[in-house]
């Protein structure tokens, strides 16, 4: 009987055309959107070339230091950071007005610059005129030291060559647009608890006509619908898969290293979205609509909180109010595939794990509770 | 009357998705403004640091100090670095090694081990270090007090700088997030609610029973467009609201007015959309699926989830076909607006006449349809 029912639920879920777009196809319209909306940011975050201009007066001429780096820094070669006009003070004005330049450097009796607003590129204007200057008033303390002239341009040399104090150890797997994949992973194995609470309407008598008819049958209850929600999970595994697949190969989207416990994950979460929506099939009451309307409202509010829509939003509630994200399942799945990721120690991952089984756990033992033993009056 | 009822009847069976939308859009909104206020005047971007500092000397102090004021340094415990990192709350750690201190007055070369995110902030963090470390190797032969003072007195000559704008551009660019947010639960709520709703009046049985009855077909028809574009109107006035709550009193200005009008255009372009969406569906899970995406869709690409700056011109120039994309670049626009004077809103106007375009090739679009389906009939 587990067979037949299997076979025959299998079947049905794939003839419902709107449950397979939720659980298939709209994860992989939305990875592609992700992909289309990421795939840029990141080089887009490295330094793109900056327009200044400088006023040409008779102080900037003369201090070299400033000259010759900004002359130096606006070369055209690879690391080119400024693109320089050399004017005067009402041009520059005029540049700066009509958005051409973020900034200008005027030197007087001390280098002074006249940007727009804030932003990282005119800190770094600032910055690297702060450096030129405060390169030259060293030189200078050793010029009025008495220092010999060898020495000066020694230190000059020193001073404008490129220093590199530092090692970089950054673990490789830091790209944060990854964990936006893995908000879509959890999503999509919580949007599977529609297909639980399709089959779940079949089963219960008050809902449904099936239910009726599989309420009066000689079949034992638990068989039934044990195959009944076999079938509903391997629908789910197969959606899963289906996304898994085309994120990794055609998106490209990167896992980390370790395949196997990325699937445990997805295949837990699977069963974490089917137990909500068997527990919300049994316990609410209401038409199928209703059912699918609470469960979307819970899925879709734990996937913003575990940073669906922005990653900052995960990070927030994990160190504002981390009780939030421990019992909410899409930010255990998320977290689970982020710890695979980017950490190489096991315990946070088993912690993931432990979760998603207590969580689905308590969901289906308080569904079983309310399934069994039904008894309707024959009225 | 009774087809106006009836529609803001079956409206109120779908307040769930109009909840839900809504409860999205306080969060992110909220959120952006939970960040702080910044003040008027220039404030250099500050990278957020994190120091692991093993080094009990002087010198080692006075980097931490050196980069306390030049950056904002956070505190953390080291086990909650490699997170901070990921999510980037901190740009960059540094882990100060015991024995800095003798390398330094010994004439050692110094290396940090860091990490680092890899972007702007980063790299400007990174550049900080290396000038401080630059400077104090130029010195030698100094003890370490008169190195301190040395490194101190170059490091503390600053720049004048001079910011010609009066605008706090972190609230303006707070508030326009949360307008290009709204464009998200605006398009999610009208066009599928709407379309929904004139879907069930749409489905075969009633459009029979309509058919044969005595009711005036304009009439039924009117009342149909009014429910909807009450409706609509109610949708953007509540979201206005919530806007001046979310936003503070910033948005009573002539600025916050240019908002509101943007967020109308917006709103007569969903309301006509969800138009088009009833007449050619009438399968509700269909009209569910393709609302959504829709919505999804075009506020990704269209720089609603993802500042626009970031997104790669390909995307951009396909984002062109969306209504967002003019919805959200008149936003960005409004924000940086200098002065607001009626020749000077060009980048504005620009949009707002794309967008007039729009809704009149939609509503020419609708009427096609409709003359369409009734000549099918």
């Amino acid at each position: 009987m587990f067979f037949h029912k299997f076979k025959y639920t299998f079947k049905y879920l794939f003839k419902n055309k709107s449950l397979l777009f939720w659980t298939f196809i709209f994860p992989i319209i939305l990875s592609i959107c992700f992909y289309v909306a990421f795939k840029d940011i990141e080089s887009n975050e490295k330094l793109k070339i900056i327009d200044i201009a400088v006023v040409q007066n008779e102080q900037f001429e003369s201090s070299m230091m400033i000259k010759e780096t900004l002359n130096y820094l606006s070369k055209e070669n690879d690391n080119q950071i400024f693109n320089i006009k050399y004017t005067d003070k009402d041009y520059a004005e005029k540049l700066l007005d009509s958005d051409e330049i973020i900034g200008y450097l005027l030197i007087d009796t001390e280098p002074n610059i006249k940007i727009k607003s804030n932003g990282i590129n005119e800190t770094i204007f600032k910055y690297i005129v702060e450096e030129a200057y405060s390169n030259s008033l060293v030189i200078n303390d050793y010029i009025n030291d008495g220092v010999l002239y060898d020495k000066i341009v020694e230190k000059i040399m020193f001073l404008t060559e490129e220093h590199n104090y530092t090692k970089n150890e950054t673990n490789s797997h830091i790209s944060y647009t990854m964990i936006e994949y893995y908000t879509l992973i959890a999503m999509t194995a919580l949007y599977c608890g529609m297909i639980a609470i399709n089959v779940i309407n079949k089963e219960m008598a008050n809902i449904s006509s099936i239910g009726k008819r599989n309420g009066v049958s000689p079949i034992k209850k638990s068989t039934g619908i044990l195959g009944s929600l076999s079938a509903a999970y391997l629908v789910g595994l197969i959606g899963l898969s289906i996304l898994f697949i085309f994120t990794i190969f055609a998106l490209k989207v990167d896992y980390g290293d370790y395949l196997y416990r990325v699937i445990l994950i997805g295949m837990l979460g699977i069963l974490a979205g089917e137990s909500l929506g068997i527990f919300i099939g049994t316990n609410i009451k209401g038409s199928e609509n209703t059912k699918t309307g609470i469960l979307l409202a819970i899925t879709m509010t734990g996937s913003f909180l575990s940073g669906m829509m922005g990653i900052t939003m995960k990070y927030l509630v994990d160190s504002n109010v981390p009780i939030i994200n421990l019992i909410n399942p899409a930010a255990i799945i998320t977290d689970g595939l982020y710890s695979v990721y980017y950490y190489e120690g096991l315990s946070r991952y088993y912690f993931n794990i432990i979760s998603l089984i207590i969580f689905s756990s308590i969901l289906i033992i308080l569904s079983v509770i309310k399934i069994r033993r039904v008894k309707y009056d024959s009225i | 009357m009774t087809v106006f009822k009836s529609f803001f009847k079956i409206m109120r069976k779908n307040i769930g998705v109009i909840i839900l939308y809504t409860v999205l859009l306080v969060l992110f909104g909220g959120l952006q403004f939970t960040t702080g206020d910044s003040q008027i005047g220039f404030t250099a971007s500050k990278p957020d640091i994190s120091i692991i500092n093993n080094d009990n000397s002087k010198l080692a102090d006075n980097l931490v100090a050196y980069l306390d004021k030049h950056a904002n340094l956070i505190e953390m415990d080291e086990d909650e670095l490699d997170d901070a990192l990921f999510y980037r709350q901190v740009n960059y750690i540094i882990y100060i090694y015991s024995g800095y201190g003798e390398d330094v007055l010994n004439g050692k070369f110094i290396e940090f081990k860091i990490k680092s995110t890899g972007d702007y902030m980063s790299s400007l963090a990174d550049m900080m270090v290396n000038r401080y470390l630059t400077i104090q190797s130029s010195y030698d032969n100094l003890n370490e007090d008169e190195l301190i003072d040395k490194v101190n007195s170059v490091l503390d000559k600053e720049v004048n700088i001079e910011v010609k704008t009066k605008l706090n551009t972190s609230l303006l660019s707070k508030i326009s997030s949360y307008y290009n947010f709204a464009s998200y639960t605006i398009m999610a709520i009208i066009i599928l609610v709407i379309s929904l709703i004139l879907a069930s009046y749409n489905s075969i049985n009633i459009k029979k029973r309509i058919t044969v009855s005595s009711t005036n077909y304009i009439k039924y028809n009117n009342s149909l467009l009014k429910a909807s574009a009450i409706y609509s109107l109610i949708a953007w006035l509540f979201y206005n609201i919530l806007g001046l709550i979310i936003c503070g009193s910033e948005l009573l200005t002539i600025r916050g007015l240019l908002f509101m009008i943007n967020s109308f255009i917006y709103t007569i372009i969903c309301l006509l959309i969800s138009f088009i969406i009833s007449n050619l569906l009438t399968n509700k899970d269909a009209i569910s699926g393709i609302v959504n995406v829709l919505a999804v869709g075009s506020s990704f690409l269209c720089g609603v989830f993802v500042p626009a700056e970031w997104l790669s011109s390909g995307v951009l120039k396909v984002a062109h076909i969306f209504p967002t994309y003019y919805y959200v670049n008149a936003n960005n626009v409004i924000s940086e607006l200098e002065v607001i004077k009626f020749n000077n809103l060009n980048g504005v106007y620009q949009n707002w006449i794309i967008m007039g375009i729009i809704i009149i090739g939609l509503f020419i679009v609708n009427l096609v349809i409709v003359r369409y389906k009734r000549k099918i009939n």
